[in-house]
Formats: C-alpha cells, structure tokens, sequence
C-alpha cells in the first residue's frame, strides 16, 4: 500500500494532472454558481474533453469539477436565494434568511468549510473503505453481481422522488436503450431498425450531454420571454472565515454527523448529494437544541447540510470505483469514462491498476483541499460571475454541447442523438419524470443482462441458483425487501389522497 | 384527460411497437438466454407500466393537470420547443454542407437574439465564440470540425 501511495503522488504531481485538476476547479465553480446549471451538466460536459486525455488528467477533471460545482452552487443559494445545483436546495432559505440578516459572509463561510470537510470525510471513507471491500468483492461471481447491478437499480427506484412508477418508467427507458445494438453473445441485432449507426448501439456521452446539458437549453428557449434576470447579489464587506471559529465550536458534532449521513446516503446507487443534503437538513433541525430557529437564519442546518452534500459526492465513487455501479448521475458518467479509458471499474482495478486509483484517490483529497482557497476567491468575484447574461451563456453551451458530441465519433448521428436526448429530457422533467434513473438504466442494463445470462448458464436454468451462495441470499434478500418497501411506498402515497378527498367532499 | 393519461397511452404504445420489433428478433441460441427475452420483458413492463399510468390518471380527482408546470404557458412551451427544432435542423442540415463556423455563428446569434441579449454582446459572441471553438478543437484536440464554405480560407 505505502508503494502505491508514493507512485501516486508521482503520478499526480506532474503537469498534466494538476492542471486538469485546477482546470476541472475553475470550470466547476464558474459553472455550478451560474443557477440553472448543475454539476451533472458540468461533468456530462466536459467528458469529450477527458476524450482527449491520459486516465488520471481525465478523472482528476471530473473529481475536481464536480465537487466545486456543487461547492459554487451555494453561492447563488445565498446571495439570491436561487440554489446554483439542486444540492444546494435543501437548504437555499436558510443561507439567504443569513444574508437577509446581513451576514452573508457567515453563511457562504459556514457553508464552503462544510463543503470542504464533507468531501475530506468522504474521500478518507472512500480510500479506507473502497480497497476492503474489493478485497472482499473479488471472490464475487455472476450471481452477486447480478443481484448488486438489480440492487443497484432498485434503490434508485426507491430514492428518486416521491412517484416509484415514473422512477421505474425511467429506469426501463434506460434499460431498453441498453439493449440498442448488436447482443454481445449472439450477435443479433436488436432495436435498430435499419439504423446502420445503431449496430453499434448508443453510445452514452452524447445521451448525457442531452439529457443534462442540452435538455437546460431547451429550457431556457421555452422560458425565455417570462424569465426574469437575476437580481444583483448583495456586497460583501467583511471577512469570510472571520466569525467562523464560535460556529465550528458549538457545531462541531453537525458537521461530523452531516458528514457521516453524507457518505452514508452517498453510497447508495441513486441516491447522491442533493437527497443527503435534505436528509442532513432535516435531522440537524430534529436533534437541534432550538429547532425553531431553523428557517429564520441559523448556520447550525448549514453546517450539517453542506456537509452531507459533498461527502454524499466522494460517497458515491465507492459502489463506483468497487463494483461498478455508480452512486449518483456523476459517478455514472465517471464510470463511462473510466471504461473508455480501460480503467474497467471492480474490484481487479484494485490489484491492477493500484497506482493509478490511489492517485484518483489523492486528487480526492487534493479538490477538497484547494476548494478553500478557490472557494473564497469564487466568493469574492461571485457578482461579476452571476452578471454573465444566460442569453450569452446558453448559445455557447449548446455550441460546447455539440462540437463534444460530434468529438466522439467524428460523426452528425452523435449530434442527432444528443439533440433528441435533449428534447427527451426535458420533457420529462416537465411531466415530472426524474432523468437518473434512465442514467443509471443504461449504465447498468448491460450489467444486469450479462451477469443473468452467465448465471443462468453456470445454474442450468434453475432460478433457485440465484439464492445458494451466502452472499447472493443476502443481496437478494435485500432487493426483494427493497421492492416490498417500493410497493408498501405507492400503497401509502394513494392511502392519504383518499383521507383528503373525503375530506374535501365533506366540507 | 389529465397529463398522465396521455402519457401512458404513449408509453403503452411505445412498449407495444418495442415488443412486437423485438418479436423479430432471433431467438435461438446455442447456448444462455435467448436475445429476444431481455428486450421483450423491458418492453412488456414497459406496456404494463403504460397501462397503469392510464389507470391512475382517469383515477385521479384533484384539480386539472394539463402537462404545463406553473412556470411556462402552452405557447411559450410551443415556440421555444419550436425554436429548439429549428435549430436542431440548421445543425443537422447544415453541418456538412456549409461547415462549422457559419452553423455556429448562426446557431448563437438565433439563441442569443431569442433569449434577448444585447445586440453587440451578441454581435461579438457570435463571431469570436465559433472561431475560438473552431481552433481549440481542431488545433488542439484534432477534431475534424467540418469547413464547409469556409474551406478555402480556414487552413487544414
């Protein structure tokens, strides 16, 4: 292990990668304080780029970008009350009643010493927790894995949103999109249509880079002329970290708990930091002291949340980096391109490729380290950045977007494929149709239809098979659990709708 | 009809043309699951999931939901998805046939005279942001970035 630390710091401590890594810093703070742009879109962005890349540059990009993205987006939260990343939402009224009170300073400081903890928290959990359990997972075979890829699956159903059906509408739409191409086993094309380009089935940056970029560009035409620009941010005139020691004091035990529900909620397939940061905001307000002050400008929910949401971000890279299965709609991106660049993710990636990952893990702790300083800096210079028109923005965004699709293959049909996928997911964001779980469904579709075919044939089709090994009883104990808990959610979600309506015919 | 009831017609429809397309495909194998079983199951909860969509909306009994979010109106909806059509087919038209950088310029001066930037922000967007891609990914990452009209002026 020590041998792996030391040629990962020579590994990453050369020109290329941290100039990524600082690059990847810039491009996620710019991005993640201008509100309507959120750090899945940053990522789904930049992947073209990493195209173009060694492995470590590559994913010290992603790691960087992504963790200041969610870092900037509090930056708007406070100052305008506009979350800059859905992260920031949990706790968007709480940093801008702070600011109503005339400390801005307190809730961006407060929120960016959080953020930086929280991701130093996570990254520690990912480096000790990641190579246990991979020593651990290699005794896995087709059965685990099967059971992990649908366990994995089945919580994103289970977390995303407070509709299981349209989470699992998503998710199959993904799913189906898998099956595009030409069956690996067999050969057979499926789902093609004559589509020449489709044999070799649809190729995922261009679906991200719709369904996450361009999908705001569509949404920002059809808002247009009844958007309203953004008011101008309140000056800062004091110090930010100045007032911060008596927070961090009194509140020390938030911030290591936000942290340890972050990394928690973090490892869940799905799950991510934007559901860590509630679930953080709302048990620091339930074990609060003076739980009424939450609402009216307290730092202690800010401590806890902003915490939670970018350990939540390190957390998701363990099922990632493990198993193969992403935690978030970031890590799933980052999975696609950890496979482009033959870095396979599971537990060999561990044993074969150790250097490397230990170096993916000290640009871990690297972003969470250097946040402070660009954070305070991206602090400083956050009304200049918030003045950038969306009229401008937006136009070169779509440029970006589509030079990056076409970049992959060279080819118009990723342009097409990425214009469609724009227009698909914005439409179901209008109907209310959470985007991940199609994500995660064609990231993890080929997973579950592989590992079952192996299964099947190593089990001579005897079902029974897939609950023999200890370890796959347990993972699939736990995925049917997971669908009773599904099936008891939608049962009480319609209970309460009837007690109103009778309600309401009553009066 | 509310909004889910359309929307699960068109899931339900959209499964069934899956399921009867990969009906099509070969199902004996020598060896493992047949090719056509994984489509065809995704495709038929895809039906189910349809059809139960449309049970829950003709179910549903609170106030009407037409698919618009508070936000938007149906015409802004219609004339921005129309101007994001439009600009998709100048892309995919004009791609080839006259090159990148009239494309771009084209594509930033719509978005940016539709979203109301100022004329002379616009003006220099229009032209140094196309140039500028142009020359970082073609110079720098080697993405052949077609030249179309401008073949003659840009260099190789």
């Amino acid at each position: 292990m020590t041998e792996n630390i030391s040629a990962a710091f020579g590994l990453l401590f050369q020109v290329q990668p941290l100039i990524a890594l600082f690059a990847g810093a810039f491009f996620g703070l710019f991005v993640g304080a201008i509100p309507g742009l959120s750090a899945t879109m940053a990522t789904a962005l930049l992947v073209p780029v990493t195209f173009f890349m060694d492995p470590l540059p590559a994913i010290a990009l992603i790691v960087a970008s992504s963790a200041m993205a969610i870092c900037a987006g509090d930056i708007p939260a406070a100052l305008l009350r506009i979350p800059g990343t859905p992260a920031s939402a949990a706790y968007t009224n709480e940093a801008y009643a702070l600011t109503k009170k005339g400390k801005p300073e307190l809730a961006l400081g407060t929120l960016l010493i959080s953020a930086a903890f929280g991701g130093l928290f996570g990254s520690i959990v990912l480096i000790v927790a990641a190579p246990v359990l991979a020593g651990f997972a290699i005794r896995f075979s087709s059965f685990e894995y099967f059971w992990l890829a649908v366990l994995g699956l089945s919580c994103v159903v289970l977390v995303a949103g407070n509709d299981p059906l349209r989470a699992f509408v998503s998710l199959l739409l993904g799913m189906i999109l898998a099956t595009v191409g030409l069956d690996i086993m067999s050969g057979q094309p499926r789902f093609v249509f004559g589509i020449v380009e489709l044999m070799g089935g649809v190729s995922f940056i261009p679906v991200m880079i719709g369904i996450f970029a361009v999908s705001a560009i569509v949404r920002a035409l059809v808002q247009a002329r009844t958007r309203r620009s953004l008011p101008s941010p309140p000056p800062l005139r004091g110090s930010v970290l100045a007032s911060l020691w008596p927070v961090f004091k009194r509140y020390w035990l938030g911030l290591l708990r936000g942290a340890v529900v972050g990394t928690s909620i973090g490892i869940l397939p799905g799950a991510g930091g934007d559901l860590a940061a509630w679930v953080s905001y709302a048990l620091s307000k339930r074990l609060s002291k003076n739980p009424e002050a939450f609402g009216t400008g307290t730092p202690e929910g800010l401590v806890d949340a902003g915490a939670s949401n970018n350990a939540g971000l390190s957390g998701a890279w363990v099922p990632a980096l493990v198993f193969g299965i992403p935690g978030d709609s970031i890590t799933a991106i980052a999975i696609g391109v950890l496979f482009m660049k033959g870095l396979n993710p599971g537990p060999t990636l561990f044993t074969s490729q150790a250097p490397i990952l230990y170096a993916v893990f000290l640009s871990f702790l690297l972003a969470n380290i250097i946040m402070i300083p660009l954070g305070l800096m991206a602090i400083r210079v956050a009304r200049h950045v918030l003045s950038v028109p969306q009229a401008i923005l937006m136009p070169v965004i779509l440029l970006f977007s589509v030079v990056g699709a076409f970049a992959i293959n060279n080819t118009i049909f990723g342009i097409g494929i990425m214009l469609v996928f724009g227009l698909i997911g914005y439409l179901m964001e209008e109907a209310d149709y959470p985007v991940a779980p199609l994500i995660l469904g064609l990231i993890l579709g080929p997973l579950v239809e592989r590992t079952f075919s192996q299964a099947m044939i190593f089990a001579r089709g005897q079902p029974l098979a897939f609950f023999e090994r200890p370890m796959s009883l347990v993972l699939g104990s736990i995925t049917l659990l997971i669908w009773f808990v599904i099936l008891v959610k939608a049962v009480i979600r319609r209970t309460p709708h009837k007690t109103l309506e009778i309600q309401s015919d009553t009066r | 009809m509310t909004k889910d009831v359309w929307i699960g017609i068109a899931l339900a429809l959209f499964g069934g043309v899956l399921l009867v397309s990969a009906t099509g495909i070969r199902r004996v194998v020598p060896i493992g699951i047949s090719p056509a079983f994984y489509p065809m199951l995704l495709s038929g909860l895809l039906v189910i999931c349809g059809l139960i969509t449309i049970i829950q909306g003709f179910r549903y009994t609170g106030p009407a939901r037409l698919g618009v979010k508070a936000s938007n109106n149906l015409r802004s909806i219609i004339s921005g998805l129309a101007v994001f059509l439009t600009l998709s087919a100048v892309i995919v038209v004009g791609w080839q046939r006259i090159g990148f950088i009239p494309v771009a310029i084209i594509v930033v001066a719509f978005v940016g005279q539709w979203m109301g930037a100022r004329p002379l922000q616009l003006a220099a967007t229009a032209i140094i942001a196309p140039v500028l891609f142009y020359y970082a990914f073609t110079g720098l990452l080697g993405v052949p970035l077609p030249r179309g009209v401008l073949g003659v002026v840009l260099p190789l």
